[in-house]
């Protein structure tokens, strides 16, 4: 999640959903490392809390997480967490851990949800002589909005992009990069792409919609587009072996996966949102346009 | 093992809100030109590695005189350029630069830095 000024101003807490994890953090604090169960977000002062979880771990993870979370032979379990912090985490088994190093320092926790298996680790970041008052105060409020019951697909809210995945489709990949954040979906031979570009108004002035949705989808640029729109926003559809039988069925049938891919100019926030399904069949028009609709802008 | 020795990035040991607090400044080295299209176009001087540059000198393929690159930067690059002033702090060009485009201020942020990076890379700029 990246604030928005007026968020930043304001101090109103911004939620972040990142693969099956929610929480609200401080406005100021920026996502800086993800990860497929990892969150690593920072301030203006540098690190101020990360987090690693897996799902139906066990207790056995706890362990295994927080030797993976913390810095080799530095950490300790054992500790006091502040009781804020320990009542935000009533529903976990946990077990302590502190690290200091070079002047900085971490505390935190290994956790275990006796209700759904999920071992998690958590640490918030301080100076030398741990986590100031501000910092523990902000990581309770953080703690107690953490969520990880949600039903259904996983959800993110995240580098200024909204997308609840498809029921089926799991995290693959991501990537991002200053003007570019996309995320691949995967569920069995079907690969979703979801992908959030900014500015529009400075990659529509030297390119097409088309040919920017050809490069940000990895198309050929010779694949045939079809303009549209996709709500109230302007859309092109490109479509690459998408015939029901001939060419299109037999490479297919050969190994070579039909795309259907959408993008959509907001004009508003000066964005474009897209999708791309890659399948050994047709992509469902209708199926890909509402997956695409998930996409938002934050 | 050192053949193996991995290169350690260095650490500034500066916070970002320090970093960003830098002004860049330009180089008195670098040409800049208008493009048709209104962009930024640098002249950079290219640093010539001193056996190179001899070998060169002997065979008579160089006659000395410094080489340049030339970059063509393109809106958004142009902008950051132009807002390169030595007074104006790299948080003031993201900010600038977020308002313009209307992008997040965080990620306008990682853009300047990267960008200003890469310029100070190819000596275009330093930090004061």
């Amino acid at each position: 999640m990246t604030p928005t000024s007026t968020d930043a101003v304001s101090g109103v807490p911004l939620p972040v959903a990142w693969n099956g994890l929610d929480l609200c953090v401080p406005a100021a604090w920026r996502p800086m490392r993800l990860g497929p169960g990892y969150l690593y977000l920072e301030d203006d002062r540098g690190p101020a809390f990360e987090v690693k979880w897996r799902r139906g771990a066990g207790r056995a993870g706890m362990k295994a997480a927080l030797r993976a979370l913390t810095p080799r032979g530095m950490a300790t379990a054992g500790g006091v967490l502040p009781d804020a912090w320990l009542a935000a985490l009533a529903d976990f088994e946990l077990m302590p851990l502190t690290w200091s190093r070079a002047g900085r320092t971490g505390l935190g926790a290994a956790l275990f949800c006796p209700e759904c298996g999920l071992a998690a680790v958590f640490q918030g970041y301080g100076g030398p002589d741990g986590p100031d008052a501000g910092r523990v105060a902000e990581l309770a409020a953080v703690l107690g909005s953490l969520d990880h019951h949600r039903p259904g697909p996983p959800a993110f809210r995240v580098f200024g992009l909204s997308f609840a995945a498809p029921p089926g489709f799991a995290l693959a990949g991501f990537h991002f990069a200053p003007g570019r954040f996309s995320l691949s979906l995967q569920q069995g031979r079907q690969r979703l792409d979801v992908v959030r570009l900014a500015p529009a108004d400075v990659l529509l002035a030297r390119d097409s919609l088309a040919t920017v949705a050809a490069l940000a989808f990895g198309l050929d640029p010779a694949v045939p587009a079809t303009g549209g729109s996709l709500g109230a926003a302007p859309a092109v559809w490109l479509a690459e072996r998408q015939g029901r039988g001939g060419l299109d069925g037999l490479a297919r049938a050969l190994g070579r996966p039909g795309r259907l891919a959408v993008l959509r100019h907001e004009a508003g926030v000066n964005k474009l949102l897209g999708a791309a399904l890659r399948a050994p069949k047709p992509v469902d028009r209708d199926w890909l346009a509402e997956a695409a609709a998930r996409c938002v802008s934050l | 093992m050192f053949p193996f020795k991995s290169k350690k990035v260095p650490d500034s040991g500066l916070t970002r809100r320090q970093t960003l607090a830098l002004a860049p400044v330009r180089s008195r080295d670098v040409l800049e030109s208008e493009t048709a299209a209104g962009c930024v176009r640098l002249s950079l001087p290219v640093a010539v590695r001193p056996a190179l540059a001899g070998l060169a000198r002997r065979l008579g393929l160089w006659d000395g005189r410094a080489l340049r690159k030339t970059v063509e930067l393109d809106a958004m690059g142009s902008a950051v350029w132009r807002a390169i002033d030595g007074v104006h702090c790299a948080g003031d060009i993201a900010a600038m630069l977020a308002g313009r485009y209307n992008l997040d201020p965080a990620e306008a942020e990682l853009a300047v830095a990267q960008f200003l990076r890469q310029l100070g890379r190819r000596g275009a700029i330093g930090m004061e």
